[in-house]
């Protein structure tokens, strides 16, 4: 498992684990990004934007790094 | 339903088209725009359905219940029946992005849990079908036993489908849902519901479950509960709950969320399928918009163009209309017979009107290009782009967009700060929120620049002149930015959240609606900035004219004044203005602005001007009409650049005194609407006086220093 924001563009990753605090994570599950989902890296240029399902989610270097994945 | 006028709420997540179906329902022409977060008020209208008017409101997007942000805290309230005492509404219409339908269904399984009867819309099912994803409408209907229309909210034939549906509703709540929180969270449902919401709190039955969910899955006692006299026994049973849920071996922040999705996958399985998604138009334009370097270069360039264009391409237009006011005053002086109401129209309504029409061009096409930024989606991304740059100068890349708007005006960017959550990254986003350089400072950053700044080109294609513009725009920024991290230093409560934001897919903008709010921005102006000038420029008249002096014959005869006689006929006019009423105030307060490089006319527009920025313009161009010669075709530039002191023949305006006056209009806090949007939004009289005292004394300041220094390095 690596954090988010050692991932790179291009990469499909699955969410492992959101290690953030509990409000950030329960945003981050609202928002669909959920344990268990499939997921993949648009951009990664210190903040993060990662492709979930539909949703285009840009998120903070600081949040990537407590977010959980695996590589395909 | 038969006959009776019903509550209908409309409900959904950020950007799924909720205003565009509010405005097709209600003929009303609320905003809309590609970015999460356009809607932070509810809005109203009426529908009339066979007879019947039923209300539609519309609510701010929001992802869930458990309300964070003011935006979504105002859904759930109203959703539950506790806005300002309002009923709960008889009908939710649940608008649904069916491009992403297993994150909106999660938002539409907690508006059911409420047993509000509702109808669900699969909005955006164009876009699905490109995209290749198969919703299976029937199927989801059958699951969620309510009904589901997939619909294209600017198709009037969809609309239609929609209003029958309405028609047809029959208003009984849906049927419980299947989603099944498992034994431990069910438990810990019942026990917060039995031993505190019901003992303790006013909420309406309906809203337990929600209500439970939200204290379960929040370790921290939400805020709503720190005045509550029996806050010790919430946080007992809460984390009683909580425990239990734990001991099952399950995430109590977690357990809510999983238990939905795995019914919404229950849902969505076969009923929605999508195709592996190759690389997209949308991927390969993020990977350039959003990258490290070239993202800021490009949002940079965007500004910069969008600046340039502001002032070249309005130009032709402002000829138009000065030439249209000149030839309305000649006309309307020549036909009336001289006397005082013929002075009254020329010299102070037409003046004042004309010289602020005169920019209306230039607000409507920016205007144009924010709309176009907003629609196409490139918004979210500048925000996205900016947070690593605003987080390092205390601000949040929330605050990007509520910045942005504030070019425009700083009433709609200072609501637009609802979406952040935090409330000192919001307090100080709204305090430097000002600085942006709204539309109301173009007009006088125009008339300054275009009299004082040679119209030459550096780099070949840029003017100097719009490059000054860019420079006032970026001096604007500037100021906000050390004002925020200045503020962080005193100000901060610890509550920053990290930024995560969701970035809608690119659209072509939607033409008529960029049209419609260029024009809709151009008539609020003209509307606002009319009443207020048409005012200002009668009294300012009176106060200019009167009482008449009789000019002493050596200075209506002065040969020494060279440049003939329009100057002859200034130092006169002149004359009788600094005696008169408005030109005795002026004398009185230059002392204090002179050291800014003001004169005691410039006085006098500071003064109206505290009312609004652009009264600046008008109320010059009334005070040098007054005593005018009838038929003058000169610009208030020309007489501007003209305007020379009787007494020495120094010229009154010089590029640094311009100058000056514009980093003090970049600076003042000169805006009565800004105050009273900042009184409401924070809830108290501290904030707008703050705002106000540091604005304008750092712009005196700022002003000070620059007329000063220039002078000091001799310019």
């Amino acid at each position: 498992m690596y954090p988010l924001n050692t991932t790179n563009a291009g990469e499909k990753v699955f969410i492992k684990c959101l290690g953030c605090n509990c409000q950030d994570a329960c945003r981050l599950r609202e928002m669909g990004c959920v344990e268990g989902i499939k997921g993949k890296i648009i951009s990664n240029n210190s903040n993060v934007v990662l492709q979930v399902g539909d949703t285009r989610l840009a998120i903070s270097k600081k949040l990537a790094r407590s977010i959980l994945v695996s590589l395909n | 339903m038969k006959n009776q006028s019903l509550t209908i709420a409309l409900v959904g997540n950020p950007n799924t088209g909720k205003s565009t179906i509010f405005n097709a329902l209600t003929g009303l022409k609320q905003k809309v725009g590609n970015y999460p977060g356009v809607t932070v008020e509810r809005k109203t209208g009426f529908l009339n359905l066979n007879g019947v008017q039923h209300k539609i409101i519309d609510l701010p997007g929001t992802y869930s219940l458990n309300h964070k942000k003011i935006d979504e805290r105002i859904a759930y309230q109203t959703l539950i029946g506790e806005y300002q005492h309002e009923q709960t509404p008889d009908l939710a219409v649940l608008v649904l992005d069916a491009t992403n339908l297993d994150r909106n269904l999660y938002l539409a399984t907690q508006v059911m849990d409420l047993e509000i009867p509702v109808i669900v819309l699969l909005n955006m099912s164009d876009l699905a079908e490109e995209r290749g994803i198969k919703n299976d409408a029937d199927k989801i209907q059958k699951q969620l036993g309510v009904p589901v229309l997939p619909i294209i909210a600017k198709n009037k034939k969809d609309i239609e489908q929609v209003k029958q549906a309405i028609a047809k509703h029959d208003l009984k709540p849906p049927a419980p849902l299947r989603w099944k929180p498992e034994e431990s969270l069910s438990n810990a449902i019942n026990e917060i519901t039995e031993n505190w919401l019901k003992p303790h709190t006013n909420l309406p039955n309906r809203a337990y479950p929600i209500e439970a969910l939200r204290l379960i899955s929040d370790n921290q006692v939400p805020d709503d509960f720190h005045n509550h006299p029996r806050k010790e026994v919430a946080q007992e049973i809460i984390a009683n709950a909580q425990a239990e849920i734990e001991r099952a071996g399950k995430n109590p922040a977690a357990a809510e969320v999983m238990a939905r999705y795995d019914f919404i996958e229950s849902c969505t399985k076969n009923g929605s399928t999508r195709q592996d998604e190759a690389e997209t138009t949308s991927d390969k334009i993020d990977a350039v918009v959003t990258h490290k370097v070239f993202g800021p270069i490009l949002f940079v360039a965007i500004l910069l163009l969008m600046f340039q264009a502001i002032f070249s391409w309005a130009e032709p237009f402002m000829n138009l209309i000065d030439l249209f006011f000149v030839h309305a005053g000649n006309t309307v002086a020549e036909t009336l017979p001289p006397g005082i109401l013929n002075d009254l129209l020329v010299e102070g309504v037409i003046a004042g009107l004309a010289g602020v029409i005169i920019f209306l061009p230039q607000i409507m096409f920016l205007f144009f290009f924010i709309s176009i930024l907003e629609g196409t989606g490139y918004m979210a991304r500048a925000a996205f782009v900016m947070d690593g740059f605003m987080t390092r100068i205390g601000l949040h890349g929330r605050s990007v967009v509520p910045l942005i708007s504030g070019f425009a005006c700083a009433v709609p960017g200072i609501m637009a700060t609802r979406t952040i959550e935090s409330w000192s990254d919001r307090l100080i986003t709204i305090m430097v929120l000002p600085f942006m350089a709204c539309s109301a400072r173009l007009p006088v950053y125009a008339l300054m620049i275009s009299a004082f700044v040679p119209n030459e080109n550096v780099l070949g294609f840029i003017s100097l002149q719009g490059l000054t513009f860019f420079g006032l725009y970026i001096f604007g920024i500037v100021m906000a930015i050390a004002a925020a991290w200045v503020m962080k230093l005193f100000y901060s409560d610890g509550s920053s959240t990290p930024f995560m934001m969701e970035l809608p897919s690119y659209k072509m903008p939607k033409w008529s609606a960029v049209f419609y709010n260029m024009f809709e921005r151009g008539w609020i102006f003209v509307k606002e900035a009319g009443k207020i000038i048409m005012a200002i420029s009668v009294v300012l008249w009176f106060l200019a004219s009167y009482p008449k002096v009789d000019v002493p014959p050596e200075i209506a005869n002065n040969p020494a004044t060279t440049e003939a006689s329009f100057n002859a006929q200034q130092s006169a006019s002149s004359y009788k203005l600094k005696h008169s009423y408005a030109g005795q105030f002026g004398r009185f307060i230059e002392p204090a602005i002179e050291p800014l490089g003001f004169d005691w006319k410039i006085g006098i527009g500071l003064l109206t001007s505290f009312a609004a920025r652009e009264v600046m313009v008008g109320t010059l161009n009334t005070i040098y009409s007054v005593g005018e010669e009838k038929g003058s075709v000169v610009t208030l530039q020309e007489k501007l650049i003209k305007d020379k002191d009787p007494e020495t023949g120094e010229p009154i305006f010089t590029t640094l005194s311009a100058i000056s006056l514009m980093i003090f209009f970049a600076l003042a806090m000169q805006c009565m609407s800004t105050l009273a949007i900042v009184r409401r939004e924070t809830n108290s009289w501290k904030w707008p006086i703050v705002m106000f005292t540091y604005m304008t004394t750092l712009a005196y300041i700022c002003s000070l220093v620059v007329y000063q220094g220039g002078l000091a390095l001799g310019y």
